[in-house]
């Protein structure tokens, strides 16, 4: 069986899977995933009940408020999830390929004829295996959720499939620093060093947008339209920055292989155009980009993104860059949800790319 | 065969391996010798294309090293210097790794690594977890895992370094099978002797650059040539000295600090007993009678000095 798929592998993608199939057999080998997944699903489950617990208690004295405590448990539970995939999956793919590099097994590998595709896919698709099999201990939790109430089944999915995403982009992003860092200890620092500067960086900037310029979570804006202003510009320039460098590795990789272009020149114009338009924009223009940078922003953030799928006010502050209340709204759920997703998939593929480029410019 | 035209490599301002060039034909048996820093393990990682040439180049059973990387790894078995090995896998689990990644097809797998195992001594282990086995056994099982695709070449950087004295033997005893297998071998080592008794050609390499290479019995001729003897006497150490001087087949005598009298032998090789008898009957009273060890830094010294005059 295995061998029947591994020589289909190799015929159809050009994929050595025997990479991936030793990463199988070393990681899930022994009582250390063993004990991974008690803790998981310990903790996991842990979150859950100690959320039901008190709206329980609550509920024996006041009366019956079953959906609320449905779903409180279930945010609970998610949130939870969101935070151990954070912290497990990027330090198991930031040890991935530097363990190698430390146990001097890699300079033998690379003497055979795997590829540097094959090395870095096979252990993260090994890696992102292993991250599905814990969120799938956590199903049954879930469930219990739906049977309390105020969750729907597709929810379920729509958390849990962000949350695959989510780990896709966590494992890409430490496989990324492992093929480029020499010690594993480096690696584990930079991926989480970086995990924590976008969840802070896109939890503040939207506050402060939506604080100034936008009336924001309160009805006295704080900050001067100016300030406020010089902000958005400031980390849009940014983002042009990462989207041009992103956007120079494929069409270094895809159209002109070897040829350097000016990446400085190019960028300096980018951002440059981008001061332009924000000092020509009148007030509706620049409303209109704060609101973007805010829906990007948020989006970009973990906890946000995941906050916003489940609870109306953020979905609101996202949408229409000012809070709302209750629930998210199917059809605007189900919109979060996708473009959350897309974002997270579509970053997890770029880091992909840029791992296996960074590992074979590391050996070339 | 393997070609070596002018391969250069640096490092920085460092040149590593230096204008090399030499030829290994195929079934020849190459030993590639050096003090530490000499490029040895460079030369051998550009030949397994783990690294890439600054100049010059190098072909391995006719593929370029840098133009078809893929056609030299398929045909090569590469075994570094210093190499871990994965915790939690067993012996015939590491090989069949090593043989997916040579692409062997699967169902051709059990019976390779039942004989590469068999080849290294290592069938009673299969079942055994790699981080369990011994020093010497984990270095014949990389060697197993360099044979495991059946290379035409095999580039063996140090394999008997770091091993005791009986797991050296079996090494030696190892490749003696591989050079009777017919494969094109480059073997680096310190020591010598080991070489001469392996290998049919050898290289010396110092500081990036090739000293000396040639056909083993050739350069063992050379250095039978000025062999050291140590003789240590309980009486009339003085008298001996002058007497080992007038002896033919000695070059010089002289006493040493220790009190023993050192000659440089030149004669035949193996024919060294005729000294022992002639100081016997002259009545002198040997205490010790040997040939100095003949380490690589004496070795290389000697080598080295003879190409220079």
């Amino acid at each position: 069986m295995v061998e029947a798929l591994e020589a289909g592998f190799y015929r159809i993608f050009r994929f050595n899977p025997c990479v991936a199939v030793h990463e199988l057999r070393m990681r899930m080998r022994g009582w250390r995933p063993f004990v991974v997944l008690l803790a998981y699903a310990a903790v996991a489950s842990s979150a859950a009940v100690l959320a039901w617990m008190p709206l329980a208690l609550e509920q024996h004295r006041f009366g019956p408020r079953a959906m609320e405590i449905g779903r409180s448990t279930f945010v609970a539970l998610a949130h939870t999830q969101l935070t151990l995939i954070l912290l497990i999956v990027p330090a198991y793919a930031a040890g991935a390929v530097t363990m190698e590099r430390e146990k001097r097994t890699l300079e033998m590998l690379r003497a055979t004829l795997v590829t540097p595709s094959d090395i870095v896919t096979g252990k993260l698709f090994v890696i992102l295996a292993f991250g599905l099999v814990l969120l799938i201990t956590s199903v049954p939790v879930a469930s219990w959720c739906i049977l309390l109430g105020g969750v729907a089944p597709e929810e379920i999915f729509y958390v849990y499939s962000y949350l695959f995403s989510v780990a896709f982009f966590g494992a890409a992003l430490g496989m990324l620093y492992s093929a480029r860092m020499r010690r594993s200890m480096g690696a584990i620092v930079a991926a989480y060093g970086t995990l924590i500067t976008i969840s802070v960086l896109s939890f503040i900037i939207p506050m402060i947008i939506a604080e100034a310029l936008l009336g924001g979570v309160s009805s006295n804006p704080t900050l001067g339209v100016e300030v406020a202003f010089w902000v958005v510009l400031a980390f849009s320039a940014v983002a042009a920055w990462m989207v041009f460098l992103i956007a120079r590795a494929v069409a270094a990789r895809v159209l002109a292989r070897g040829r350097r272009w000016t990446p400085t020149g190019l960028g300096l114009a980018i951002s440059l155009g981008l001061l332009a338009v924000a000092v020509l924009a009148s007030g509706p223009l620049v409303r209109a980009v704060s609101r973007l940078s805010i829906t990007a922003f948020v989006i970009l953030n973990p906890y946000a993104a995941l906050a916003a799928l489940m609870e109306g006010d953020i979905a609101s502050l996202v949408v229409h860059g000012a809070p709302g209340g209750g629930h998210a709204p199917t059809g605007l759920q189900f919109e979060l949800w996708a473009v959350a997703t897309a974002i997270f998939l579509l970053l997890a593929v770029a880091l992909w790319g840029g791992a296996t480029t960074a590992f074979s410019r590391r050996h070339e | 065969m393997i070609e070596l035209r002018g391969l250069t490599k640096r490092f920085g301002n460092l040149v590593a391996v230096n204008d090399l060039s030499f030829r290994i034909e195929r079934g020849d048996a190459f030993g590639f010798v050096g003090p530490n820093g000499a490029g040895k393990t460079t030369t051998i990682k550009m030949l397994a294309t783990l690294l890439s040439p600054d100049g010059g180049g190098a072909n391995v059973n006719g593929h370029d090293v840098v133009k078809d990387p893929e056609a030299v790894r398929a045909c090569v078995g590469y075994m570094p210097d210093f190499f871990g090995v994965y915790d939690d896998m067993k012996v015939w689990e590491y090989l069949d790794f090593f043989a997916a990644a040579y692409r062997v097809p699967a169902p051709k797998r059990p019976d390779l690594i039942r004989d590469v195992l068999e080849l290294t001594d290592l069938s009673e282990r299969s079942e055994e977890y790699v981080d369990a086995l011994s020093r010497g056994m984990k270095q014949r099982l990389c060697l197993a895992k360099t044979l495991v695709h059946d290379p035409e070449v095999l580039l063996l950087d140090e394999p008997a370094s770091g091993l005791d004295p009986r797991a050296r033997i079996e090494i030696r005893e190892l490749l003696q099978e591989l050079v009777k297998m017919d494969k094109t071998i480059l073997i680096s080592s310190h020591i010598l002797p080991e070489l001469s008794e392996l290998c049919n050609k050898i290289g010396i390499i110092e500081g990036g650059k090739l000293v000396l290479a040639g056909d083993v019995k050739e350069i063992s001729a050379q250095l039978a040539g000025g062999l050291r003897l140590i003789i240590r006497l309980g009486n009339r150490i003085e008298e001996a000295c002058g007497f080992l001087a007038d002896y033919p087949s000695i070059a010089s005598a002289q006493l040493g600090e220790d009190g023993a009298v050192e000659c440089v032998y030149n004669g035949a090789e193996g024919d060294q007993h005729s000294i022992l008898t002639a100081l016997v009957q002259a009545g002198f009273q040997v205490q010790s009678f040997s040939e100095e060890a003949t380490n690589l830094e004496t070795l290389y010294m000697r080598l080295t000095r003879g190409v220079g005059s």
